[in-house]
This record gives structure tokens, sequence and C-alpha cells, in this order.
């Protein structure tokens, strides 16, 4: 352990906080597509889903997530990014 | 049967009559249909996401369904034809269900297997970090309480003792002021 952290030295201003899945960290297993509160956290103004590179989400979560959204933006609680 | 949820807009320039009407309407086809609703739940008024038509804004009514197949595309076909309702969903819940059910019941057997194996052999530092974090956490929480309590009790002794020995020196130097 001590030797791996040998050779950062150099980069030690570098540290970038790890991203977690927030569904993950948070153990939701369902993600209701009527809960448009947590929903819109990965909905930003273009209406895009937020792509997992930058939520951090997980992919299996993220699988989830679209189709919720997905759902959401056929009844107008979320907005379509045309 | 299976069980549904049904989400459908209903047209907001329709005054509080004409919507009950209407949901009511809903709620007796659904019957008559042999769909049983489990619960229905009619959050109001809300702001569309995007215009439908004209409206910017619907009358949101969710409700749980448990029902047959046909009877439930029978119903998807008359809200389809029915004036006044903007939209409407219908997903699929029991499927989902079963299969969060299954996962859960997987996890927690895995849990509950990996808490064996590590019960028994001497390998103990990885799955029991997290554990012994959460006690170290709580003997943490538990002897700050401790140290606490004493402080408190502590403290306002202590300042006690001091101001009486501020007054014990004053009264000793003030009678040797005195004397000179």
């Amino acid at each position: 352990m001590v030797d791996r952290n040998g050779p950062r030295k150099g980069k030690r201003f570098y540290y970038r906080r790890r991203k977690v899945c927030k569904f993950c960290a948070e153990k939701i297993d369902y993600i209701d597509w009527k809960d448009v509160r947590l929903l819109s956290a990965f909905v930003p103004e273009r209406a895009k889903i937020l792509p997992r590179r930058i939520s951090g989400t997980c992919q299996p979560h993220q699988r989830k997530l679209k189709v919720a959204i997905k759902r959401a933006r056929n009844i107008a609680l979320l907005p379509y990014s045309t | 049967m299976r069980e549904y949820e049904l989400m459908y807009i209903l047209d907001p320039t329709l005054d509080e009559d004409g919507t009950q009407a209407l949901i009511g309407q809903v709620e007796e086809f659904m019957a008559k249909q042999g769909i049983k609703v489990e619960k229905t739940d009619p959050w109001g008024k809300r702001r569309l996401a995007y215009n439908i038509g004209k409206h910017w804004e619907g009358f949101y009514v969710l409700n749980l369904l448990q029902a047959p197949s046909e009877s439930l595309m029978e119903l998807e076909r008359r809200l389809r034809v029915t004036d006044g309702v903007l939209r409407f969903i219908t997903v699929r819940i029991d499927e989902e269900q079963a299969k969060l059910e299954r996962f859960r019941a997987k996890k927690s057997a895995h849990e509950s297997a990996k808490r064996e194996r590590r019960g028994e052999p001497e390998i103990e530092t990885p799955p029991s970090r997290s554990q012994t974090g959460e006690e170290a956490a709580v003997e943490a929480k538990s002897t700050t309480l401790d140290e606490a309590a004493p402080a408190e009790g502590a403290s306002p002794e202590k300042p006690a003792e001091v101001s009486g020995g501020a007054e014990e020196k004053k009264e000793t130097v003030e009678p040797a002021e005195e004397v000179n």
C-alpha cells in the first residue's frame, strides 16, 4: 500500500473526488418514473439525459434511469430535448 | 391479472365538477371491464414540461390497477378516444416488481452467505471494515458523550475554583496592603 502511494507523490495535488453512483450510494434499486425531483437532477437544462461519465451513475442504474426518464417525458413530467 | 400503473392528464380548463365527472367516467369504465383499482391518487394541476396542444397545464391522475391484458387494451382505446384526456401512460409493473424481489432475495442471501463465510475463517479485514468502522463510530460517539458529560459537570467547578482562588488571592493581598 505504501509502495503504491510512492509514485503518486508528484501528483498529489491532482486528487479528484471519485464519483459515486447516486443510486448505489442511497440503495435505490427501483427508479420510479414518477419521482420528478429525483429524475430532474439527471436532466439538465437542454433536457438531454446526463451521461454516465459526468453523473458517475453505474451502468445498471443508468439503464434504469434512462427508461424512467423516457417514461416521464412521455407524460410531460420532463421535457423532450428537441 | 397483471398489475399496471396508469397515469393520465386531464384538460385543465375543465372545472372541478367536470374533472370529477371525467375521473368517475374512467373509473366506471374500468369497473365495467373488470379492472380492479387498487389506488387512486389525483395529483391535481401541474405545469407540463412542454405544451400539449395549447395547454401548458394539466390535471394529473395516478391509478394503480389490477387488470387482465385485454381489458387494459380496451381501456387504452377508450382513453385515446375520450375528450378531455390529454395524454395517458400505462406501465406494467408486476414483472419489474417480481424481478426486484428476486434480486433483493438473492442479494440478501448473498450477504448472509458472505457473513457466514466471514464469521468462521480468519479473513476478517476487508468485509468487516465497514462494520468495525460503524462500531468505531458508535464507540467514538459514546466516548464523546461520556467525555462530554463529565466535562459539563466539571466545567462549572473549574471556573468556581478559579474564581475562588482569585478571591482568596485578593483577600490575601488586600490585608497586606492594609497593613502597609
